[in-house]
């Protein structure tokens, strides 16, 4: 029984120790579940915040650790001259710039780079703030002075690369081209007409980069190779536009005007082979430049065509059958009154056919003219040559001129219109009108842009094609074609844009400019212009050859005809037209072999070209060409005897007469104009 | 499923064993082998991620060196460089009206 007792006693105890550690064990357990659970709920707390509360912050984070972005360039389109010559080009060059924070000695940093980029170490100091993060301290550097940054480690200062736009040929173009700023931005010209298409944005990938900063394309397509896109191909012909540039050099340096300009056009198919204006620029360091001379005065500057505009009343009086090639015009005397005002001729003339109108250009036969074709009439043709409204050519800038409505014209209104008064034109308009009357009546848009190209030259679109219309009948334009050529022959106005080989048809101009100030003509400012094609009977260039306010002489004849005469001299070979004619007088297969000078030699003495001597020289005294040089040395250059030399003015010989090449008979007198 | 128990019963359980371990030991191996394969295949990706991103660098700047010696030639052509080329170096100058020569008028 004790035995019992003891054995229950002990079940007991066991039995309530267990209950015991039942309760313990359900305790912890429950203490530890509560322990888990609430450990997870933080977790998933923690896991909500981050990943939902602060999404932005930790994915904002984990992007500036490992990605990176990849930048394709992509350069601005490159123009191109019509035979593919590249006139505007981009590259890249490298930029400097600082990071302040970076910066630990900024005036030891400063000290560094002041020789490398030119400036005074204290005016680089003063940007390195520490506070700012970006800083430029130079934009567009050389490739030496890049070089020389990079070599000198400097903590905090790094170089990214821009793109610089080039102009290879500088001043070639200047004005028409136009230039880029230094965010690649088209500023002028066709850089800033065509900005749209030329400009291209880089193209950015974002990728990754490793703890070093190295970059590593994980794209799942090969990275887009760099590229230029779209270019331009403009109708301007390089060689052109240099010889027109380097023709108004001279012009400058001879007469000082206030500017000038030359437009040359294709007669066929009227596209710009040259825009040359002066002064001209270096659109790569436009800021050198005024804002004056970055104009494009061909498009942007009317003017007063004056006599020029003879050709286009003439032109409209022959379609409208107002008056015919046989007319002829009773020119008063050279004083002529409409209404209140009077009307002169330079030389008094009494009776004139339509053909010595044009010749001797009578503003008073003009006057006659333009009354017999009557306002309404008389304007529709001249807004028919485009005259009065903007030609298309999509440069920045263009002024249609100044044409007012014909119900605003007043009797002297039109009678002085009739010789290019009361009316504004530009050159580009002038030659464009000019070129309808070399193309037999047909008018079409200017074109200075002829093709959207990609970088491998392809043709993306072409402007070439456009409407045409015609103007006047073609007829009529090769009978003023005709007249015109009058006007460079002897006696004419425009004789000094007469050439050797070719015909040229041309008149010429000579306004004088309205005073805003006084509103009435000023008796000393002149713009003086020459407008013509050639050859006369195939056209192949229309010119137009402004000179605004000429120092010294200021007849159109004088001052722009010869600027004429030499680009086509030059220009016509190069495109490889076949002369008209042969020169007057020189032999073709002689030359000159001894040249008259202070040692002796003879003059004019020509042999066959082989210089073998066998065949018969060439009997006779030619004419030299002694225009350039001065009084001593034409006489020089001229046979000493049996030549009678009478001499007009000083300076250099301008003229001479009779033409070089001439046959000198003895007893034979000879001319020399200087100036 | 007698022929199965029949089948079962006749062959050693060793070969079984046997079997059994040559099945697993060639999917371990065929795991471990995909595994190192995935490994591999991940630092492949990798360095050719730092040879393209080198390649694109080496091609950009290539490419910029090309363009400035295409300037560079593009320069040496600007026809008044050539005159002034002609005239100071070489002595040449635009032919006189004597020394034009008519071929085909």
């Amino acid at each position: 029984m004790t035995g019992d007792r003891q054995e229950k006693g002990l079940q007991v105890g066991k039995d309530d120790f267990r209950e015991f550690l039942n309760e313990r064990y359900r305790w912890c357990a429950l203490i530890l579940k509560v322990a888990v659970v609430c450990g997870f709920l933080l977790a998933l707390g923690k896991a909500f915040r981050l990943q939902v509360l602060e999404y932005e912050k930790w994915q904002e984070r984990l992007r500036t650790q490992s990605e990176t972005t990849f930048k394709i360039p992509c350069y601005r389109g490159t123009i191109n001259d019509r035979n593919g010559r590249v006139l505007a080009f981009s590259v890249p060059q490298p930029s400097l710039f600082a990071d302040g924070k970076q910066v630990d000695d900024p005036r030891r940093t400063a000290a560094r780079l002041a020789p490398v980029l030119g400036e005074s170490a204290g005016a680089i100091r003063k940007k390195l703030s520490p506070e700012r993060r970006f800083i430029w301290l130079d934009r567009q550097l050389s490739d030496y002075q890049a070089t020389a940054v990079d070599r000198l480690r400097l903590p905090g200062i790094h170089l990214v690369n821009e793109y610089k736009r080039f102009y290879p040929y500088r001043r070639l173009a200047g004005q028409t081209l136009g230039f880029v700023g230094l965010d690649g931005v088209g500023l002028e010209g066709v850089e800033l007409s065509h900005d749209g298409l030329l400009r291209q944005n880089i193209h950015e990938f974002g990728q990754y980069r490793d703890g070093s900063l190295k970059p590593l394309w994980r794209g799942s397509a090969v990275p887009r190779n760099p590229e230029e896109r779209l270019g331009l191909r403009l109708s301007i012909e390089a060689f052109i536009q240099h010889v027109c540039e380097g023709e108004l050099e001279k012009v400058a340096r001879l007469y000082r005007p206030r500017a000038a300009e030359v437009v040359v056009m294709d007669p066929e198919t009227f596209e710009v082979l040259a825009m040359a204006n002066w002064p001209s620029f270096d659109p790569n360091v436009f800021r050198k430049a005024s804002a004056d001379q970055w104009r494009n005065r061909a498009v942007t500057d009317s003017f007063e065509p004056g006599s020029t505009f003879k050709v286009f009343l003439l032109a409209a009086a022959l379609d409208r059958g107002v008056v015919g090639p046989g007319d002829r015009i009773y020119c008063e005397n050279g004083r002529y009154a409409v209404t209140n005002r009077f009307i002169h001729d330079t030389h008094a003339y009494r009776s004139l056919t339509i053909p010595q109108v044009l010749k001797y250009s009578s503003n008073i036969g003009a006057a006659k003219i333009a009354m017999k074709m009557g306002k309404e009439s008389y304007y529709e043709y001249i807004r028919a040559f485009g005259f009065g409204s903007r030609t298309g050519l999509r440069v920045p800038g263009e002024t249609g001129g100044i044409l007012r409505s014909w119900r605003r014209w007043y009797p002297i209104d039109l009678a002085v219109t009739g010789f290019g008064q009361s009316i504004g034109v530009t050159g580009l308009q002038l030659t464009a009108a000019l070129a309808a009357v070399a193309n037999e009546g047909r008018y079409m848009r200017p074109l200075l842009v002829r093709e959207i190209v990609d970088h491998g030259g392809e043709v993306v679109k072409s402007f070439l094609d456009r409407p045409v219309t015609q103007v006047v009948r073609p007829e009529v334009a090769r009978k003023v074609g005709e007249m015109m050529v009058g006007v460079t022959e002897d006696r004419g106005t425009g004789k000094r844009a007469a050439m050797e080989h070719y015909t040229v048809a041309g008149k010429t101009g000579t306004a004088q400019i309205l005073d805003p100030a006084t509103r009435r003509y000023s008796s000393h400012k002149y713009t003086s212009i020459f407008t013509g094609f050639v050859p006369a009977e195939k056209p192949r260039l229309v010119m137009s050859v402004v000179v605004h306010e000429p120092q010294g002489e200021h007849y159109g004849g004088v001052v722009a005809a010869p600027v004429f005469r030499e680009i086509a001299a030059k220009v016509l070979p190069y495109l490889g037209v076949t002369p008209s004619f042969e020169p007057v007088k020189p032999p073709v297969k002689v030359r000159w072999v001894k040249a008259a000078a202070a040692d002796g030699e003879d003059l004019g003495q020509a042999l066959p070209l082989d210089g073998t001597g066998d065949e018969d020289p060439v009997e006779g005294v030619f004419m030299p060409s002694v225009e350039g040089m001065s009084l001593k040395m034409a006489l020089h250059r001229l046979p000493s005897k049996g030549i009678d030399v009478r001499v007009q003015g000083t300076g250099k010989v301008v003229e001479q007469n009779p033409r070089p090449g001439t046959l000198l008979k003895d007893p034979m007198r000879v001319t020399l104009k200087l100036q | 499923m007698s022929e199965g128990g029949l089948h079962s019963s006749t062959v050693p359980s060793w070969v079984r064993l046997q079997k059994w371990l040559l099945l697993t030991g060639l999917l371990v191996a065929t795991l471990i082998f995909s595994g190192v394969f995935y490994v591999w295949l991940q630092i492949q990706q990798v360095e050719h991620a730092y040879e393209i991103a080198r390649l694109q660098k080496e091609y950009k700047e290539l490419l910029s060196v090309q363009r400035k010696l295409q300037l560079e030639w593009v320069r040496l052509h600007e026809p008044a460089y050539l005159e002034r080329l002609g005239r100071d170096r070489l002595g040449l100058a635009p032919p006189t009206k004597e020394q034009h020569l008519l071929l085909s008028p």
